[in-house]
């Protein structure tokens, strides 16, 4: 989005207020409303969209595949698809070796396992269908929804094929739910001495960096680390404003992560 | 009547969708499936007495309407309330589809279609049975679309099994169907699952279990026999506090699992018919058939049952068995379990086991040979069998309730069947049909139900008709649909007079391609009395020396167009049976003994291959026609020698025939050379009575050169077409191949030969077999060559039907024969292989366009695996049909003669007579009561055994011994079969 000079010099002013004066009228901790559905692709062993406010959409689709873990080294795929940029651009590039950095990492490998020989390898497919802000925090969120009500068939054959190998067989109409924990990334906007969640397009273009802060298991985890929310102005950040961003996302965590887990 | 309004539903006009979805678990991997599924409310009840659903009909594809089916006024029995009509769960119809087809019972019957796709799964035949039932209108049975219709369809529900679903789909169906006629017409449904019967009462349906529905008939009691063994459908928890005398098969995940990583084997077992405990599979990492002992290993296999093994400890390797075991002799209290602790051993150790079994077996000294045991059943061979009822197995007392007995059948190498009667006594001395229902680990025999009588054993009626259905020979009169195919004119059918008449070739566009042959010599040589005439041949002098020389063969694709019903009766027949007393066509009367059969003096269309063949017979040119031909005459055997021979005949048939014979011999002469077999089976002819059909000699068939004659010709004209039909169709073409034996089975005959005759065969080449075979004569004994070709001939590996695409060229010789490539092409009237040959050389002729079916590959191995099957039973229905009918000829001859011995074992001989060409089966405690003084040398195939006289006989392979030949009718079996006595 191209803002005139005096556009962007009044958006930074308003910004740069105590407390940050927003747009759209959100405090600095405040989230866009968003809105989901789960599950409604049969196909898949899970699936989640979320709209934004702004007409961005992500959809992700899990499938999950027997493997024999011998063969396999790792139990998540993820592929990302964003409209309007080629898959092999940097900017997917990225996004897609973060997620399956995150997921390798903090999908638990117990919850995936069959039996001594086999286990369910996921393929994440993450598509932002249209998109206007940084899609991070999109897609983990559309991606924990998706994990979060993921069915795997329920295997009805021996867990144990240590000595004796069976071919795994499974229930025909029953699944298991995947359990576990699942990382969500946020994304805080510094401008000037002030950082804000979550921000807009108009926020993002005027803003001095960016910062996508990973949370999981109830603390924030690495990857921390600045990110290019425009293409002009970066400046560079005191330490001071990571902690505070950290605290703010510390803030709000929990209270994302349940009306996430509501979600239906 | 009233003629519905015809309308036809959109999707728009809200045909209800909703999905199905599933686990579906293959080759290791579940992939969710998800399948749209469309409701309709336009499905009729098909109900006479329904007034709602004229309204809702819908005309099908083709314009038709449904038909309404079930009766208004159907059977009334009061205990029900009045008239009914039936619906059926799936295991009534797995179980007691013979009842269903009964004609005293089951009228007005429902099939719902949750039912119908559960026996789809289950059985093939049986559903086949079950759509058939539902075509013909005389039972009155229905197909209901109860998952597609919007006010029957059932959701399954969370923690539902399938089973649960869809047996409230049937009962949903039944409350509808009450409910939708008023109450007018009640509905029953029939289950012998108490659950789903429970659950019924509660919903208001009318439910029976099988026999109580059975017993509400008036003649319940004598159709209550039919019902099968109730404890099939008792579920499984009465395993407790029974013994279990076997184990239970391992779990689908481990077959398939221990299939995968090579430590389970699949193939199909083979049970000896010695010994009915000791069986063989083939298993392709071993070079020999894995031997599985003992019932505890056999593990309730059948014969033929496609089976799941592993290979035992090494512990438990043993020699296959050198005793004749027959059920009867075995004391039935004998204790299955063998007591061997079971340890569990792991696929590492199977792993091992396996190289341990490949190298015990490539060794020479074959002492142990690894054994197996089956631990799972893939496909059973299960059909219906013909036995008798074991007379001591019935009890005596003489009550109505229903008893066990044992049921022995025919074939040898299969256990007794347990079945429930109430009419034992009656049946006794009775050939039967009975169906196999289950076989569980806690009972030592399988369960079975008796389904019909085809009357008092060792008549010639109920004998036949045994032994056809022992070998799954169609042998029902032709439908009617298949009669329809026939031309109209039936046996007034003639060649069109005048080729170029209009209405002719309106009838017959493809008639301008036939070539007019009418005026070549051409006559049949066939066996006399031969009325399916398939062949007929002409030879003539060509100006330029060399010869024309014509094999023609009955045109029956003329009539039998791919695609009839015709054409799919005839594949599905594959080939004509011939039994000592009767032929059982593949096609109608009609055309095979009329209107193809090349009769003399008339005018028929055939299919010419004509060569121009120099003086040694090598093959100048080849044409192929479709033509018109008129054969001058028809001769027997005997009959063209006579005129061959009688040298003052000397007109121009003759000449041609003599010709004939001259370039047949030539052709055998290159034959030979080039390797083909000369193997000998010992084929008798039985001669019948005219008048009383009672069977009066047997006689070894002689063969006249004229035999010769006709058979190289047909070996010529097989050959040629099958090259003409390879080259134009190489993926498909029509083939039969005949595969070197492998070297493993003529190990026991040349053991035997080289220890006691220090001669062998040799098996480099069918060349050096045939010489091989030329050298093993005894000078004392002239016999001694045919009976080493009769004992080759059964190492060899069976010829088989196959397209060419099925395998490499190299693959397709034909071993015995000794030629590159072959085909059937000669007999079409009487096998369906040469049917296709006829159509895959019309089209390579550019006659006619070739149908889809005998281009697609898959088709075709479909075509082929059937006719394989077909032929092979062919050939068993046959030769048992000879056996039993020489042991009729025995009963009123009993002579002493020849025999020889080619089996021997520790407790019998096997002793062959050629004169009869039976072989029987010798046991030692009928020649002498010390039998167990006798001693078996295994390496020397020797028995000696002590006489009752005191003295001491030496018996061995290959000798020549006097036996008397008498006809005994074996009790219990109810066989009459020529037994033998050893007298000196």
């Amino acid at each position: 989005m191209i803002l005139s000079a005096t556009e962007r010099s009044y958006l930074y002013e308003l910004l740069q207020q105590t407390p940050p004066i927003r747009p759209d009228g959100r405090s600095n901790k405040q989230f866009r409303p968003i809105q989901s559905h789960i599950g409604f692709l049969d196909n898949s062993n899970g699936s989640a969209k979320i709209t934004l406010s702004d007409g961005s959409e992500c959809i992700v689709s899990i499938k999950a595949e027997v493997v024999e873990k011998s063969t396999t080294n790792e139990l998540v795929s993820v592929d990302v698809d964003v409209s309007g940029h080629r898959d092999d651009t940097s900017f997917i590039l990225n996004l897609q070796s973060s997620l399956k950095t995150l997921y390798l990492k903090h999908i638990s490998s117990e919850s995936l396992n069959l039996t001594t020989k086999f286990a369910y390898k996921l393929f994440i497919d993450v598509l932002v269908i249209s998109n206007y802000s940084y899609p991070l925090t999109l897609m983990t969120f559309t991606s924990y929804l998706a994990l979060n009500n993921t069915y795997l068939p329920k295997i009805t054959s021996s867990v144990d094929d240590k000595e004796i190998e069976e071919q795994p067989t499974f229930h025909d109409y029953e699944f298991n739910k995947l359990i576990g924990q699942f990382p969500i990334v946020f994304t805080v906007a510094i401008i000037g001495k002030n950082y804000i969640i979550d921000p807009n397009i108009e926020e993002m273009e005027v803003s001095d960096n960016g910062l996508i802060i990973s949370w999981f298991n109830g603390k924030p985890i690495s990857p921390i680390q600045n990110v290019k929310l425009n293409d002009g102005n970066l400046k560079s950040v005191k330490p001071q404003l990571i902690l505070q961003s950290i605290d703010l996302v510390k803030e709000v965590a929990n209270d994302v992560i349940n009306s996430l887990n509501s979600a239906e | 009547m009233t003629t519905p309004a015809i309308t036809k539903r959109k999707l728009t006009d809200g045909l209800t969708v909703t999905s199905k979805v599933f686990v579906r678990s293959r080759n290791g991997n579940a992939s969710k499936v998800v399948r749209e599924h469309y409701l309709r409310n336009d499905i009729p009840c098909l109900s006479k007495s329904c007034s709602k659903c004229f309204e809702i009909l819908t005309p099908d594809a083709q314009g038709q309407l449904p038909k309404f089916v079930l009766s208004e006024d159907p059977l009334n029995i009061k205990k029900l309330g009045g008239a009914h009509y039936v619906i059926v769960d799936t295991n009534i119809i797995l179980q007691s589809i013979d009842l269903l087809e009964n004609n005293q019972i089951f009228y007005d019957v429902i099939i719902p279609q949750t039912v119908l796709d559960e026996v789809r799964n289950k059985s093939f035949p049986i559903y086949s049975r079950l759509r058939s039932l539902c075509k013909s209108d005389e039972k009155r049975f229905i197909v209901f679309h109860n998952d597609f219709n919007e006010e029957t369809f059932v959701k399954r529900l969370d923690n539902e099994t399938i089973n649960d679903r869809n047996d409230r789909a049937i009962r949903e169906l039944a409350k509808w169907y009450q409910k939708h006629l008023d109450g007018k017409i009640n509905i029953v449904l029939v289950t012998n699952d108490r659950l789903n019967r429970e659950a019924a009462s509660k919903d208001g349906i009318i439910s029976k279990s099988l026999l109580e529905y059975v017993g509400l008939y008036p003649n319940g009691e004598e159709l209550k026999d039919l019902i099968p063994e109730e404890n099939t459908f008792k579920t499984r928890d009465s395993k407790n506090g029974t013994t279990a005398y076997f184990k239970d098969y391992y779990p689908t995940s481990r077959l398939m699992g221990g299939l995968k990583n090579g430590t389970l084997y699949q193939g199909n077992i083979n049970i000896s018919s010695y010994n009915f405990l000791e069986g063989e599979i083939s298993v392709a990492t071993l070079p020999k058939p894995l031997l599985i002992l003992g019932s505890e290993n056999l593990n309730r296999s059948f014969n033929g049952d496609s089976v799941v093994v592993e290979i035992l400890p090494k512990s438990q390797w043993k020699k296959p068995s050198s005793m004749i075991v027959d059920e009867d002799q075995l004391n039935s209290n004998e204790d299955p379990e063998n007591d061997q602790s079971q340890l569990e051993i792991n696929d590492k150790e199977r792993r091992l086991l396996t190289q341990d079994a490949i190298n015990t077996q490539s060794s020479t000294t074959d002492e142990l040979q690894p054994t197996g045991r089956v631990v799972g059943i893939v496909k059973r061979s299960w059909r219906s069998y013909v036995g008798q009822i074991v007379e001591n197995s019935v009890s005596k007392q003489t009550t109505n309730s229903a008893k066990s007995c044992f049921v022995k059948l025919m074939d040898r190498s299969l256990p007794r069947i347990r079945i429930k009667t109430r009419r034992a006594q009656e049946l006794l001395g009775q050939k039967i049909v009975i169906a196999i229902d289950s076989w569980n680990i806690t009972s030592k025999n399988p369960e079975g139900h008796f389904v019909k009588s085809l009357g008092a054993a060792d008549t010639v009626g109920a004998e036949t008709e045994a032994l056809l259905l022992e070998h799954d020979v169609e042998y029902r009169p032709f439908s009617k649909n298949v009669l329809d195919c026939l031309p109209k004119e039936g046996h007034d059918w003639k060649v069109p007079e005048d080729l170029t008449d209009e209405t002719v070739l309106k009838a017959d566009p493809l008639l301008p391609k036939r070539k007019d042959f009418r005026d070549k010599l051409i006559c049949s040589i066939d066996p006399p009395g031969c009325v399916d005439i398939d062949d007929a041949l002409h030879a003539k002098k060509l100006p330029n020396g060399n010869w024309e020389v014509g094999v023609h063969i009955a045109d029956v694709t003329h009539f039998v167009k791919a695609g009839s019903a015709l054409d799919a009766e005839g594949a599905s027949r594959g080939t004509s049976v011939y039994l000592v007393d009767k032929r059982i066509d593949m096609l109608p009367m009609l055309l095979g003994t009329d209107l193809c059969s090349l009769k003399p003096y008339v005018e028929r269309f055939a299919f010419s291959v004509i060569w121009e063949l120099d003086d040694d017979a090598n093959i100048i040119n080849v044409d192929y026609n479709k033509s018109i031909i008129k054969s001058r005459e028809a001769f027997s055997y005997e009959q063209a020698q006579l005129r061959i021979d009688d040298k003052s005949n000397q007109d121009e048939l003759t000449v041609g025939m003599r010709a004939l014979l001259h370039l047949s011999k030539k052709l055998k002469q290159q034959r030979l050379d080039a390797g083909a077999l000369n193997l000998a089976s010992p084929e008798v002819k039985v001669h019948m009575d005219s008048e009383t059909s009672d069977p009066g000699e047997v006689e070894i068939k002689k063969l006249l050169e004229t035999n010769s004659l006709v058979e190289e010709f047909m070996l010529l004209a097989n050959i040629s077409v099958a090259r003409k039909i390879f080259n134009e169709f190489p993926q498909t073409a029509m083939l039969r191949r005949h595969a070197a034996p492998p070297s493993t089975n003529f190990e026991k005959l040349n053991d035997m030969l080289r220890i006691k005759k220090n001669m062998s065969v040799s098996l480099e080449s069918s060349k050096a077999l045939a010489d091989s075979l030329d050298r093993c004569i005894d000078p004392k004994d002239e016999y001694f060559n045919t009976l080493v070709r009769i004992m080759s001939t059964r190492c060899m590996m069976a010829a088989e039907y196959f397209s060419s695409g099925s395998y490499g060229y190299p693959e397709f010789r034909h071993y015995g024969l000794a030629v590159d490539i072959y085909t059937h092409f000669t007999s079409p009237i009487r096998r369906y292989c040469d049917v296709v040959a006829h159509r895959q050389l019309a089209a390579a002729i550019s006659y006619e366009p070739l149908d889809l079916t005998h281009r697609d590959k898959t088709k075709m191995e479909l075509i082929c695996k059937n006719i394989n099957k077909r032929h092979r039973n062919a050939q068993f229905a046959g030769r048992a049909s000879i056996e039993y009918y020489v042991g009729q000829v025995m009963k009123n001859n009993e002579s002493t003669e020849t025999g020889y011995v080619i089996r021997v074992f520790s407790n019998g001989i096997v002793v062959l007579v050629p004169k009869f060409g039976v072989e029987s089966l010798i046991k030692l405690e009928d020649i002498t009561s010390h039998v167990n003084d006798a001693i078996f040398k295994e390496d020397e195939y020797s028995l000696d055994f002590k006489l009752d006289n005191g003295e001491r006989r030496l018996v061995s392979v290959f000798d020549k011994v006097k036996v008397d030949v008498k006809s005994v009718l074996d009790s219990s079996i109810g066989k009459r079969k020529a037994q033998l006595v050893l007298v000196d």
